[in-house]
């Protein structure tokens, strides 16, 4: 007994080690962005304090920017605001209120705005931590979008602060499709630059060009039809015959973001419930 | 260690960490290189000093720096064993084995080609390690070694200018 606890002090070092890594690969693989593991990541209280600390003096930066950009879609959608009064009141004389009403119940219902407090763009799996929480409404699973496309999903939500998983992070993977054919693959981040993702899966003899629009498909709970994703680069890599890659350059800039958007499917809930059942 | 030294240590500690949580990790130069800064500390660590203390030490920064980053195990893994693979580094560029004492590593006490070596193979140790364990997804070998070389280069680059910049004041 003796010889073995000299054995240990001996050798404690190589002990420690042991013990040390043990801990870090249990983080390692315990960690799924979609359990509730919200000490260990930028979602709690501490990181989120400091980020937002961050963020109220390097929120100025870039304003000039945010404000040029914000004033050209107010005066866009004030155009869209006139032209659209002038539909409605020519469809309140033509139609009954009921088939009115119809058009105003949409699938998904905008939760709130938030800022984000932390992005990162350089790690091979990248999220984005938003000063909003549980508090806020915010449930995991829901989706983020900006003023030019999608952004991520919700993936922890703490009281004050939620982390989204963004599309440069390779454990999303987003329905999408082109919107001219309206054939569509899956959306991944190949890891390497935060302005391009590839498009997968997509079949081998649909055509297409630089430039081509993508937009989400609709076909998972998160995000309706329609929302931006990027445009076609190029054709990129090909793992399978049978399947094309586009190399997709997204419509989102992560590297000034601005404020983000909200957004839940009503259905979503009758889904799941569905699921449990 | 006399208290001035843990007060020094201490402070460099939580500088690092802010400069590397804030500032460094954020940047990719050419989109690949990262500098690794807060290493700085462990190679800083007095050459007696038990590995177990500087594992503890690499564990503590680690597990800090992954919380900011939502990448639990990344960082501490790779600065656990970094900061095994100390002592073997030190002995392999330490000149004379009877100054082993009170000495910690610098341009000084080492000469430069010396803790030039020491510094990059400790960047490469752990640039190597973090970017692998990262990509356990990814596949792009080619990309990959691209980012570890790259980084270790940038990390050894800033290692310097600390080195620099400290020299003064100690």
């Amino acid at each position: 007994m003796r010889r073995l606890i000299d054995f240990i002090i001996a050798h404690s070092s190589i002990f420690v080690f042991v013990i040390y890594v043990t801990i870090s690969i249990i983080l390692l693989l315990r960690f799924n962005p979609y359990q509730e593991s919200v000490y260990f990541n930028s979602a709690n209280a501490v990181a989120g304090k400091y980020y937002s600390l961050i963020d109220n003096i390097t929120g100025y930066i870039g304003l000039r920017e945010i404000n040029t950009e914000l004033q050209e879609s107010n005066s866009e959608l004030q155009l869209q605001i006139s032209l659209l009064k002038e539909e409605i009141e020519q469809l309140s004389e033509e139609n009954s209120i009921e088939e009115f009403s119809k058009g105003l119940i949409q699938k998904n219902k905008l939760i709130g705005i938030a800022r984000p407090v932390n992005v990162t763009t350089t790690n091979a799996h990248n999220y984005i931590t938003i000063n909003r929480g549980s508090v806020d409404g915010i449930k995991e699973g829901m989706g983020v979008i900006n003023r030019s496309g999608v952004v991520g999903i919700i993936s922890t939500v703490s009281k004050n602060y939620s982390l989204v998983i963004s599309i440069l992070n390779p454990k999303l993977r987003l329905s999408c499709k082109l919107k001219d054919s309206g054939y569509f693959g899956s959306l991944i981040w190949d890891g390497k630059s935060a302005e391009y993702a590839i498009l997968e899966e997509l079949p081998r003899h649909v055509k297409f060009e630089k430039g081509d629009t993508i937009i989400t498909s609709g076909y998972s709970s998160v995000f309706p039809e329609g929302l931006l994703i990027g445009t076609v680069e190029e054709s990129s890599r090909q793992k399978n015959d049978n399947f094309n890659a586009i190399k997709v350059k997204l419509s989102t800039d992560y590297f000034k973001l601005g404020d983000v958007c909200i957004i839940d499917n009503i259905e979503r809930e009758e889904q799941e419930l569905l699921k449990a059942k | 260690m006399r208290r001035a030294t843990i007060g020094y240590y201490s402070i460099l500690a939580i500088v690092l960490i802010i400069l590397q949580v804030t500032l460094l990790s954020n940047i990719a130069l050419w989109g690949v290189a990262t500098p690794f800064l807060f290493l700085y500390l462990i190679m800083k660590l007095p050459v007696s000093t038990s590995p177990n203390i500087v594992m503890t030490v690499a564990f503590a920064m680690g597990l800090t720096i992954d919380m900011f980053f939502s990448t639990p195990g990344v960082y501490t893994l790779s600065s656990v064993v970094t900061a095994f693979m100390r002592r073997p580094y030190i002995t392999l560029v330490l000149q004379h084995e009877d100054d082993y004492g009170t000495m910690y590593p610098s341009i000084r006490t080492l000469g430069t080609a010396p803790f030039t070596v020491y510094a990059l193979i400790t960047a490469l140790t752990f640039s190597t390690l973090v970017f692998i364990v990262q990509s356990f997804s990814l596949y792009s070998p080619l990309h990959l070694i691209l980012k570890i070389v790259t980084s270790s280069l940038f990390t050894y680059i800033m290692v310097m200018c600390a080195e620099y910049i400290l020299k003064e004041k100690r």
